[in-house]
């Protein structure tokens, strides 16, 4: 008897014990679940955040014709690419690159015709032809707009421009890597006293200068290239003084930054032998 | 009768056995019954108790499933009225975005990633600069432009944004050349409060060019924000400018003489704050002041020296003074005249020893003199011998003597220190890592 008494207490507490239990595991479950709505509900507003902002972004700030998608769906590719990344060019139209003389085409056309067509022999790098839709109010702010998007492929871009009586050239160029880093935008030429629209054809060759001087940087620095335009460079570009003195102070950089341990550690010798030919057999100064 | 004797007692025998017998029976029939009985009871009562037990547990269950059922409902609601306001900031912000004034969106300024939700990127945002037009159109005409294009291009060359500090200068960024920053700045500061930003709005009054200015984000505090100050800026130009006024070739040069490179170090001033507040990077404003000949010489020194002593008052912290130590210490006080070199060094040493002796009143002589260093102030103390160029045997005795010292004997302010001055050493390093070359030094 005694024995089956102490059985039934025993039952009794267990049974209590699993109510207990149970209205705990309940109230968690409750609780958790909870929780986790409140953890959905905020990504999924954030989310919906987002998808205002890209909806806004998408129709009102996306200065160029080639779409979003496309750019987004290129930079899946790349990323699995062994080949070479050519370096993406992309001339701004600007008042001074879409300057309609007398002609009814686009001159914006012509301009990126033009400098593509001197460009031709200089590899590894891809200008397109007339990416801008519309005219191009501020290089600073549209560099970054294109950089949102496009950061993580190689890209060049250059906004000849005119304030006052100056000319000059403003660059946004990035290669693989994202973030505020990545970009370098630079006012990387002026000419006092210079009426581009006047001078239509030696902007052209200002442009070319800036392109051929980025795609050898671009290619150092990637893939550990030899510099070819400085023998490149025609003899017309290097008449223009201003133009002259910055590929000069350009390769002059240059051959110096190679020697920078960190830059040098990645080249193999023979790399580095070449690099150093190729700094030397130029057009330019040498140092 | 003899038979009859035996048989006699035999069957009184067998009757006293049949009846001890048949009692027996009786008894434990009688036994078993009553054993069944309180066997019933036990089991009657135990089945009772489960029933009870069945139902109490049941009513517990229903009324937590009932009380669960309350609040998932008040949730519920709780959550439609949520998502009501949500919904309506959600509109709000749509509209906010539209009828943003900058040819920048404010999540591009953030560069926040674009495919998926998770905020990966800890960089340090550079500090953003954007000037609007003022409400007179010859000045918009004739001196802006010139203005906004040499800022840029002092921002490009000296704060780049590519290299480890840059201010983010945005050039002709206004969509449809907004003009009345007013009550702008507030659309700007409600979208970009986490952006470190300076605004400036130039307006010509009274014969006179200023700058309202505005900003927030400069510090750690997040209610540091200057957009009610009325802050006003003067560049004190030398010629009066009109309203309306008519700008010849002089003018203009005369003016954005002086005008550009006093609003560039203005700039530079809060970019310097930032970049102190957040990553203890020493100024640059003081180099740029002297290579540029910003202001006339006679008040230059006076006025480094206040900029300085602003950055390391008495509200900076002591962890702060000792990331110092060393190198970037001298970096901060090479600006100063000798003399106030000094005054800094005992400041901050007196900060040192900070809670351990009365200092106050102690000059250099005694403060060396103190049994309270130990070798991670070693780079304090060479640091400042340039400074203390008399001083400089009893600089090097005591750096000897804390060379020697066992670390591991170290006293009672080096065990609270030991870890911030290790760190501080961590920082420098990292930040001269840092200093490094854009990519593309075109």
């Amino acid at each position: 008897m005694e024995f089956r008494e102490r059985m039934q207490s025993l039952r009794e507490e267990f049974q209590r014990e699993r109510l207990d239990e149970q209205l705990r595991f309940r109230r968690e479950s409750y609780e958790l679940s909870k929780q986790y709505l409140i953890q959905q509900t905020v990504a999924f507003n954030e989310s919906r955040q987002k998808q205002i902002e890209f909806n806004d972004f998408i129709e009102k700030y996306w200065p160029l014709t080639t779409q979003v998608y496309t750019l987004l769906k290129e930079q899946e590719d790349i990323l699995g690419k062994s080949s070479i990344v050519p370096l993406r060019v992309l001339i701004a139209k600007t008042d001074v690159s879409s300057y309609v003389k007398t002609s009814p085409i686009s001159s914006y056309d012509e301009f990126c015709e033009n400098v593509a067509d001197g460009l031709r022999n200089l590899p590894n790098t891809v200008i397109e032809s007339r990416p801008w839709k519309n005219t191009c109010q501020s290089m600073m702010c549209e560099a970054i707009d294109i950089n949102y998007i496009m950061q993580g492929i190689p890209t060049l871009l250059v906004f000849p421009y005119q304030v006052g009586d100056t000319f000059g050239i403003e660059m946004a160029a990035w290669s693989f890597l994202r973030g505020f880093h990545s970009m370098t935008q630079n006012k990387i030429l002026k000419m006092d006293g210079m009426k581009a629209t006047e001078h239509i054809p030696d902007v052209v060759s200002a442009v070319k200068a800036v392109v051929g001087m980025a795609r050898d940087a671009y290619m150092l620095y990637e893939y550990h290239s030899p510099v070819i335009f400085n023998k490149l460079v025609d003899e017309k570009t290097l008449e223009l003084p201003a133009v002259k003195a910055m590929l000069d102070k350009h390769y002059k950089d240059l051959s110096q930054q190679i020697h920078n341990p960190k830059f040098a550690k990645l080249c193999t010798s023979n790399e580095m032998h070449e690099i150093e030919n190729s700094l030397r057999d130029t057009k330019l100064l040498t140092v | 009768m003899n038979m009859f004797g035996v048989d006699d007692v035999l069957l009184a025998t067998l009757a006293v056995q049949v009846g001890s017998a048949a009692f027996n029976c009786i008894r434990g029939n009688k036994h078993s019954k009553e054993l069944a009985a309180k066997q019933q009871a036990y089991e009657e009562k135990v089945a009772r108790e489960g029933i009870q037990n069945a139902r109490e547990e049941f009513a517990a269950l229903c009324s937590l499933q009932r009380e669960i059922e309350g609040e998932l409902q008040r949730d519920r609601i709780e959550m439609i009225k949520s998502n009501h306001a949500n919904a309506i900031l959600e509109k709000a912000y749509s509209v906010a975005l539209d009828k943003w004034p900058l040819l920048v969106p404010p999540y591009v300024v953030k560069n926040e990633c674009l495919l998926n939700l998770e905020q990966s990127r800890n960089e340090v945002l550079p500090l953003n600069c954007i000037m609007t037009t003022s409400m007179d159109s010859n000045f918009n005409k004739s001196i802006f432009p010139n203005m906004e294009e040499s800022i840029a291009e002092f921002c490009y060359n000296y704060w780049n944004v590519a290299s480890d500090r840059g201010i983010r200068f945005y050039q002709r960024a206004w969509k449809d050349n907004i003009t009345d920053i007013g009550a702008e700045c507030r659309n700007l500061h409600a979208l970009m409060k986490d952006v470190p930003t300076l605004v400036l709005s130039p307006q010509v009054r009274h014969g006179k060019l200023t700058f309202r200015f505005f900003w927030w984000g400069v510090s750690i505090n997040p209610q540091d924000v200057h957009i009610d100050d009325n802050s006003i800026f003067d560049p004190e130009l030398s010629n009066p400018v009109y309203e309306g006024m008519k700008y010849s070739d002089d003018d203009i040069r005369i003016i954005l003489s002086e005008l550009v490179p006093r609003i560039e170090a203005f700039i530079s001033y809060f970019a310097d704050l930032y970049y102190w507040h957040y990553l203890k990077m020493t100024p640059i404003l003081p180099t740029l002041l002297k290579s540029n000949d910003i202001v006339q010489s006679s008040n230059l020194g006076s006025l480094i020296a206040t900029y300085i002593n602003g950055m390391l008052d008495e509200k900076v912290l002591s962890s702060v003074l000792l990331s110092l130590y060393g190198e970037k210490f001298m970096e901060l006080i090479k600006f100063l005249p000798q003399e106030s070199q000094r005054e800094m060094c005992i400041k901050i040493l007196r900060r040192r020893c900070q809670g351990v002796c009365n200092i106050e009143n102690m000059g250099f002589d005694d403060i060396i003199k103190l049994d309270l260093f130990s070798n991670k102030d070693i780079p304090f103390w060479m640091s400042i011998k340039d400074i203390w160029k008399d001083k400089i045997n009893d600089i090097d005795t005591l750096i000897d003597i804390l060379q020697n010292k066992n670390a591991l004997s170290s006293n009672s302010i080096d065990k609270d220190k030991k870890y911030n001055s290790g760190y501080a050493i961590i920082v420098s390093k990292e930040q001269n890592k840092k200093t490094q070359k854009p990519k593309y030094n075109l």
